[in-house]
């Protein structure tokens, strides 16, 4: 039991923030990807406690967090498309940035730039979205985003180039 | 297209979870519910250490300390993002974080401070670490200041000899202390009794005390992990600028 206590302090400490940045990212909505975090550890830290056997720790809590967002997907979709045409003008992504950072115009340069990617990112559809911020953002291998996402390499690798491609064209 | 996803991946780095976000969702996951949370109750349970003030005085207190806050605010608040090579970081160190420890009501509240701030300490190695700003020394700085913090937020945690008398004991012990006074004269030799029983009277003072055991344990043990953070972004430093001084 300390074990596992211990090995879920630590995979908290090092991949809270890059699952909650996955979240952010794939859903637009701070405090809906807090929440999906929040229950994707403790969804993996109750299996785990039940004496479950995991193998690797992090592609477990990325898959375990694709199949929340899913459902997140599906839920907000029975709501109403007019809810979700209206919250996808105002969606920005100054809104899930904490208020801190930017601190001197070198970083404000940067910080244009980087909104400017971020924006074309959001443009993509999901299914794109999603591999590219796992390939570039979290810097995972095809093959580990085949495990995550539950395709092939192969799949993988020609999606990526297909959203890289999709992107392109949303920049020029 | 190699400069965009360069660009995408620092913006994507700023997306992170605020400090009291992130203590907030880790109380959830690994102690239940937020508002069960022993910290919570022992601060909720803690009599205000300004009961001593008047009325008066303590609304006079406010005042002054709102006109102090809106003069400093200003910079403290352009301060609170400076990382470690910043103008303002200095402020950010000695002025914004003394003061919120200073107002931190209770021991208890100090302690979680404490850990808040050894806690930014790591982030802002993070982030250095990924602008490619970290270097030896910096790395240095931020993980004693990490050392003195964790060893400030544990010193802090530790009881401090005077536990909390549960209410419901003493007040058993003088209502049957009452009951014996009336039958004179088995009285002496029965408050003995009583006495002994209160001193001893087990689990209830025992509970808390285990209770305070495990949150400290717990405290200490993220701690660590926090160390171990630290230590490994320290290690992730390429060695190359060092001769270059030399």
């Amino acid at each position: 039991m300390e074990d596992i206590q211990h090995t879920f302090t630590k995979a908290f400490e090092s991949y809270g923030d890059e699952l909650f940045r996955h979240a952010s990212m794939r859903l637009s909505d701070r405090d809906r990807a807090l929440e999906l975090t929040q229950e994707c550890f403790m969804k993996v830290f109750e299996y785990a406690k039940k004496g479950e056997e995991i193998r690797e720790l992090r592609p477990f809590l990325y898959r375990t967090l694709r199949h929340l967002i899913i459902d997140e997907y599906r839920r907000k979709k029975s709501v109403s498309l007019e809810a979700m045409a209206e919250k996808g003008e105002d969606m920005n992504v100054e809104d899930f940035l904490p208020s801190d950072d930017s601190n001197s115009l070198e970083a404000a340069i940067e910080r244009f730039d980087g909104k400017r990617a971020m924006d074309a990112l959001q443009t993509l559809p999901d299914a794109y979205r999603e591999v590219i911020s796992l390939r570039y953002v979290d810097g995972l291998s095809p093959g580990e985003i085949g495990d995550i996402v539950g395709e092939s390499e192969n799949t993988v690798s020609v999606r990526i180039h297909r959203g890289l491609k999709k992107l392109k064209e949303i920049l020029q | 297209m190699k400069k965009f996803l360069n660009n995408l991946k620092q913006e994507a780095q700023h997306i992170r979870m605020s400090d009291a976000e992130r203590s907030a969702m880790r109380t959830r996951i690994f102690e239940g519910q937020s508002l069960k949370s022993p910290e919570l109750r022992t601060v909720l349970g803690r009599r205000s250490p300004y009961v001593f003030m008047s009325y008066h005085l303590r609304m006079t207190m406010a005042g002054l300390l709102l006109f102090v806050i809106a003069g400093t605010g200003t910079v403290s608040a352009a301060a609170a993002g400076a990382l470690p090579g910043d103008l303002l970081y200095p402020i950010k160190v000695s002025v914004n974080e003394k003061v919120e420890v200073a107002l931190a009501p209770t021991p208890a509240a100090k302690s979680e401070v404490q850990v808040r701030l050894a806690e930014r300490r790591v982030d802002e190695a993070r982030e250095l670490s990924v602008r490619g700003r970290l270097d030896k020394k910096t790395a240095k700085a931020l993980s004693d200041n990490f050392d003195e913090h964790a060893a400030q937020a544990v010193a802090l945690a530790e009881p401090d000899g005077q536990a909390v008398e549960p209410a419901g004991v003493s007040l058993q012990v003088k209502m049957q202390v009452r009951e014996q006074e009336n039958s004179a004269p088995r009285a002496a030799s029965m408050m003995i009794q009583v006495g002994a029983e209160a001193t001893t009277s087990p689990e209830q003072w025992e509970q808390p005390d285990k209770k305070s055991e495990k949150r400290r344990g717990s405290l200490r043990e993220s701690l660590r992990v926090k160390g171990e953070i630290l230590q490994e972004l320290k290690d992730s430093i390429p060695e190359t600028e060092l001769q270059i001084g030399d």
